[in-house]
């Protein structure tokens, strides 16, 4: 009988068996061979990206990271492939609304890759949030940057000492600096975050008394069992707390931190607000008020208990180190985006100098960048927020200049020292490398110090600028050829952005700024330093940048000094774009001459303006005594003055 | 009991004990009769449903008593959706009851369904895992992006365990009864090969209904319960509302001069033929093509010393629907290195200016390269439905530059208004429809590569088809950076004339390996070109963000997913089904 159809197929189409296991061996070893030879490589190369996760790796890790990490062996290269990519086209479509989720699960995939951290942070603070219009929404994005380094890139990778450098930069770049345009925002969130756990500690206080008051937070005990221990009455005040509904937690620590930003608020005064915030325990606050004993029990022995606890717990932040970073660069203000930059880049700093491969990391730059925070706290450190209107101002801080010149004596030592200081791909740093940032130093120190702080400190920086220059051979720049006077009014046109020789319009951002700065902040040694300045340059009337160049001053132009005075408080206490809440601290903080010559010209408009702005003219611009007093009565600059 | 007296063969009459007989579920039936005399169980059987249900509810209620309001909603949606799966069940059941070849074949696929272990693991999964997910939500994430999230996860999910349980279904289904010979009783009957697999098909696309429906029940009431949570912001809600539960349709925009903008790109276009002949002669579709496209992009350029506008058409819809309109808009800065370079502009809606904040006409500052979404009042549409947008540049002079920079939207995507145009509920289900049109295609190919192959094979390549069907797009950008061979606008003609030319060039440098690749590209191509992309058919990324899935989608989908793939692979796999010897693979 002939073969049948699928007999023939099989004799044509399938191998016998013999064939087909020598087929199978071949491909086998040539596999295995082929297989063998490439392990080495990737090994090598996974190794390099810091891709492999020892078992032993794995201790430490919260459990849900183990485990993930641990059970998905190889497939877990495979998830994170799929979830980058499924990340990255729902950016590129704008598609924001798995971003932090994805970001999660790629971290939990892959917790030792240091990069992944810092683009999921750096993708959220930056690229997320700049595409929202909500300023909430946009903090909220920068906050999950910050969280996702520091509450589990960093702890995850505490060798990493990159990542303590990207959690300092968001901080300054995107807080600090006003590269955002909701950078107000971010830094009165930052603010009222920190004062509702710290307090204000720097307002009114030297800056011993400041890290005398952190000193407490120190040496808080850290756990509720030591607390026992060493005050045994905490008991009553724990169960104080329970029964007014309270536990000792971070909760009851911001409710009356928020009741105390309340109470102390100067805009309070202003604006129609209840006395205290939301979800305050009247209660309790009464009955702390009447009992002095246990008030003192709660806010001298919990309260800095419970500090340390939410600085250890939420902010990841050790009391010691950032006392350690206060004695080391002066005053910090923890409500300051800067203050936070510089402690992570100290933690970065400690952390790199005991890696091996520290000719990686770019040491200089580091240095350079804390020099520069702590100038840009001496131009505006001060922090001044109050919670009821959520405003925010910056102010120059010459405290801090001291502790520059600590910070560059430090840094000089460190680069004279036998490690060295390094530079990455250009070897040890010099001294030289730290020429410019000196400089701009001694003109803040001098031009600060002598607005906001101590003359004969500003005198003392103006001198060894001056010394600086000569050596450079820079010293007959005019602004150098006379008193510390002349050397102030001349760069204060440079930071105003004034043409020095429009003397009319010096004079006029002098005034300007010492109502700002001065008036509007409570600070009249600030409003007559800047008085001070204007008169002398309306006195000596500078009117050239340039050697050689004379001004050619038409005097019929120029009003009498007082009358430049009232006319421009006029002008700034009237001037829309600027907050009704600022001009009103400024109403109140003003000389009574000055409020009486202006009071008549510019009632109406300023009550329009407070009904505005749902406020009470009375309260807001309340009139000075005697307003009815001739407006021709002018002021004298000597009654103005200190 | 009854009895049957038999004679034996003496003729004496004998009493033999009663045969059993045994129904469906192999339980003989005296065992039934003696189990029903009890009352309890009699009442059990009749009414286990509703018991369960009360049982249900009642654990449900005592949960939510104790606190865990979550836990008791994800709780009762596990009880609600096993017993609509029970339900659903007996409905098909019921369906399916006519005698017919096909109907028979179906009801007993229905069956496999619920008594294989596989699928009853997997439907367990979307039971269990899909009330679960909102637990696992941030509860201090925006609840507009929670509530996207879960859209997104809980239907991709169901989609994916769903496609899982369909394969595995199909594959085992024939595999087994090739195995166990069942296929020969069957062809023993009068059925046909073809009524055969459409039977099984049909069972499958009954069960795969059924799935979807319930599982698409349940996300929406999970979806509503959690759209109720307390919002960040008033912001949040408005978003909730207005761009994740609702429908919107894009709105791309024509030139405010209309035909007199056309005409003036042809007015070009004859002159550039006019001066530059040889460019038309070459290519001329090509670079009429490249002219518009430079017009187009001139116009969606705005210079620092032009005010652009853009017109919206046909939103009368949306000014009845709703307050608020989307536009979608994606800035670049021009002649610009800087790479977070900033965008400055002013904006007029129908030439008034917005927006307008304290008597100042604000402008808008952006980053480049973000796409940005700006909420506008629908009061500015216009009677006619227009909406005209006029952007004016306000870029300051950047550093080292001469002049501001320009900013540029790119055509097409660049810049859009979504409005209202449906409701959520109506997008849900047509979104729910096109899953349902993914599995029955998936189906399909199951069933046609278990006529041919064994169980482990016709899984694998149903797996196989069944990803590369998901990230098809993704495969195909992969294969073309990795090989080299990227080329963005590119045509089928121009791709193979490319590859055709770098293969001759890689042999020619002895470039083995690039030359392998070049090879292994077409090979991929060539297969990732029979099988139809799901992507084109994203439903649910369209639904989480607030998209209309549009109705010409959902029929395309049921043409081609749901009617043409099939048909072709149950006729291929029914034609293997012919032309196989059943007997020698099940011996």
């Amino acid at each position: 009988m002939g073969l049948t159809r699928t007999e023939r197929l099989s004799k044509h189409f399938i191998m016998n068996d013999r064939g087909t296991s020598i087929t199978a061996s071949v491909v086998f070893v040539a596999c295995l061979a082929a297989a063998t030879t490439l392990a080495g490589i990737i090994q090598k190369q996974r190794d390099d990206l810091n891709l492999i996760v020892k078992m032993e790796g794995v201790s430490g890790m919260p459990p849900h990271v183990a485990v993930v990490t641990a059970a998905l062996g190889t497939f877990r290269g495979l998830a994170v492939d799929m979830l980058w990519a499924r990340a990255d086209h729902l950016e590129r479509e704008g598609e924001y609304y798995e971003a932090q989720t994805l970001a999660q699960w790629i971290t939990t995939l892959q917790p030792r890759f240091k990069k992944v951290w810092w683009f999921q942070s750096f993708n959220m603070a930056w690229n997320i949030s700049a595409a929202t219009q909500v300023p909430a929404e946009r903090w909220g994005w920068v906050k999950k940057g910050i969280e996702l380094l520091r509450s589990r890139g960093i702890p995850l990778n505490p060798g990493a000492a990159d990542l303590y450098f990207d959690l300092a930069w968001i901080f300054e770049n995107k807080i600090s600096s006003n590269t955002d345009k909701e950078h107000w925002y971010y830094k009165a969130r930052l603010a009222a975050e920190m004062q509702e756990v710290l307090g204000d500690m720097t307002s009114g206080k030297t800056a011993d008394q400041i890290i005398t008051s952190f000193q407490k937070i120190v040496d808080a005990p850290s756990s509720l069992i030591e607390l026992e221990k060493d005050t045994p009455e905490i008991n009553e005040a724990l169960e104080f707390l329970d029964s007014n509904g309270l536990k000792a937690d971070e909760e009851t620590l911001r409710m009356l931190g928020r009741a105390i930003m309340y109470l102390a608020s100067f805009d309070a005064t202003i604006v129609k607000t209840s006395p205290l915030p939301p979800g305050t325990n009247k209660e309790f606050l009464l009955a702390i008020q009447a009992d002095k004993e246990m008030a003192a029990l709660i806010f001298n022995d919990l309260v800095p208990y419970l500090q340390k606890r939410v600085l250890e717990d939420h902010y990841q932040m050790s009391p010691d180190r950032m006392l350690d970073v206060m004695n080391r660069y002066g005053p910090l203000d923890w409500r300051h985006g800067d203050s936070h930059g510089i402690y992570w880049s100290e933690q970065g700093v400690k952390v790199s100098r005991a890696l091996e491969r520290r000719e990686q990391i770019n040491e200089l730059s580091l240095v350079r960048g804390r020099l520069m925070m702590i100038i840009n706290l001496m131009r505006s450190g001060k922090i001044d927020y109050d919670a009821v209107s959520k405003r925010i101002d910056l102010l120059p801080d010459p405290r801090f200049a001291p502790k520059f010149e600590t910070a560059i004596e430090d840094a000089l030592e460190l680069i004279n020292s036998d490690q060295g200081v390094a530079a990455a791909d250009f070897g040890l740093a010099e001294e030289a490398d730290l020429f410019a940032t000196w400089e701009t130093f001694l003109n803040l120190a001098t031009i600060l110090n002598f607005l906001y702080g101590d003359e004969a400190e500003a005198q003392k920086y103006f001198k060894q600028y001056k010394k600086l220059l000569s050596q450079q051979g820079f010293d007959e720049e005019p602004a150098f050829q006379g008193t510390l006077e002349n050397f102030v009014a001349i760069r204060f046109a440079d930071m105003a952005e004034v043409k020095l020789g429009d003397l009319r319009q010096l004079i006029d951002a002098m005034i300007r700024r010492s109502l700002v700065q001065g008036l509007a902040q409570g600070n009249l040694k600030t409003f007559n330093r800047f008085i001070k300045l204007a008169k002398a340059v309306y006195d000596k009337r500078y009117g050239a940048a340039e050697r050689g160049e004379d001004t050619m001053l038409d005097y019929n132009k120029l009003l009498p000094f007082p009358k430049l005075l009232e006319n421009s408080f006029q002008k700034v206490i009237t001037e829309e774009s600027l907050a009704i809440l600022l001009r009103a601290r400024m109403w109140a903080w003003a000389p009574e001459q000055l409020r009486q010559s202006v009071y008549q010209s510019t009632k109406d408009t300023l009550e329009r303006q407070a009904l505005a702005a749902d406020l009470d003219p009375l309260r807001a611009f309340p009139p000075p005594q005697g307003d009815d007093q001739s407006a021709s009565e002018k002021p004298t600059t000597t009654s103005i003055s200190e | 009991m009854t009895t049957d007296v038999h004679h034996s063969d003496t003729g004496d009459p004998q009493e033999h004990p009663p045969q059993p007989r045994v129904d469906g579920d192999g339980i003989p039936r005296w065992i039934h009769d003696q189990l029903s005399e009890k009352k309890s169980l009699r009442i059990w059987q009749k009414h286990k449903i509703t018991i369960f249900a009360v049982m249900a509810l009642l654990t449900a209620g005592v949960v939510r008593l104790a606190g865990f309001d979550v836990v008791a909603i994800s709780l009762s949606g596990m009880i609600c959706l096993g017993i609509g799966f029970q339900c659903g069940i007996f409905l098909l059941r019921k369906s399916f009851s006519r005698s017919h070849p096909i109907t028979a074949i179906a009801r007993t696929m229905i069956e496999e369904a619920v008594n294989t272990k596989l699928s009853v693991i997997l439907v367990l999964l979307v039971v269990v895992i899909l009330p679960t997910l909102p637990l696992l939500l941030d509860a201090d994430e925006r609840l507009s992006y929670r509530v996207q999230f879960f859209l997104s996860w809980s239907l991709s999910g169901t989609m994916l365990l769903l496609a899982m349980l369909v394969i595995s279904l199909c594959c085992h289904s024939i595999a087994d009864d090739i195995e166990s010979h069942q296929i020969h009783m069957a062809f023993s009957k009068p059925l046909r090969k073809w009524e055969y697999l459409l039977g099984k098909w049909l069972g499958v696309a009954s069960i795969s209904f059924l799935l979807v429906a319930l599982a698409g029940i349940g996300i929406y009431t999970f979806t509503t319960v959690l759209a109720r949570s307390n919002a960040v912001d008033s912001q949040d809600r408005l978003d909730v509302q207005e761009q994740v539960l609702t429908a919107r349709a894009v709105a791309k925009p024509v030139h405010p001069s209309g035909d007199a903008f056309d005409q003036s790109i042809e007015t070009t276009i004859a002159e550039i033929r006019e001066r530059d002949p040889a460019l038309f002669d070459k290519n001329p579709t090509g670079a009429r093509k490249k002219i518009i496209s430079q017009r187009i992009h001139e116009w969606h350029t705005v210079t620092s010393d032009v005010y652009s506008s853009y017109l919206f058409q046909n939103l009368n819809e949306a000014k009845d629907r709703t307050p608020i309109i989307q536009l979608r808009l994606e800035p670049w800065a021009d002649n610009s290195g800087i790479s977070e370079a900033k965008v400055r502009f002013a904006m007029w809606l129908n030439e008034r200016p917005f927006p307008v904040q304290n008597g100042i006409h604000e402008t808008y500052t952006f980053r480049q390269g973000v796409i940005q979404t700006l909420d506008l009042p629908t009061s500015v549409i216009d009677e006619d439905g227009q909406l005209k947008i006029t952007i004016a540049n306000k870029n300051l002079v950047m550093a080292g530059e001469d002049v501001p920079t320009s900013i540029s939207f790119t055509p097409g995507d660049g810049l859009e208004v979504l409005y209202r145009v449906g409701s959520f509920e109506m997008n849900f289900i047509r979104s729910l429809l096109i899953i349902l049109w993914k599995l029955v295609m998936i189906s399909a190919v199951a069933l046609a590569a278990a006529t041919w192959l064994g169980f482990p094979t016709a899984l694998l390549t149903s797996l196989m088809v069944y990803f590369t069907a998901t990230a098809n797009s993704f495969f195909a950008d992969a294969i073309d950076i990795y090989t080299g061979l990227d080329s963005k606008g590119a045509t089928l003609t121009s791709m193979f004339r490319m590859r055709s030319r770098l293969f001759l060039e890689r042999v020619n440098k002895f470039e083995w390996w690039e030359a392998t690749k070049t090879i292994g590209s077409y090979l991929a191509d060539s297969f990732l070109s029979l099988i139809p992309s799901f992507g084109n058919y994203d439903s649910i990324t369209q639904l989480a963000t607030g998209r209309l899935v549009p109705l010409q989608e959902v029929g395309l989908g049921f043409l081609i997913l749901g009617i043409f793939y099939p048909s072709i692979l149950l006729f291929a796999g029914w034609v293997l089904l012919e032309r196989r010897d059943l007997v020698s693979t099940s011996s």
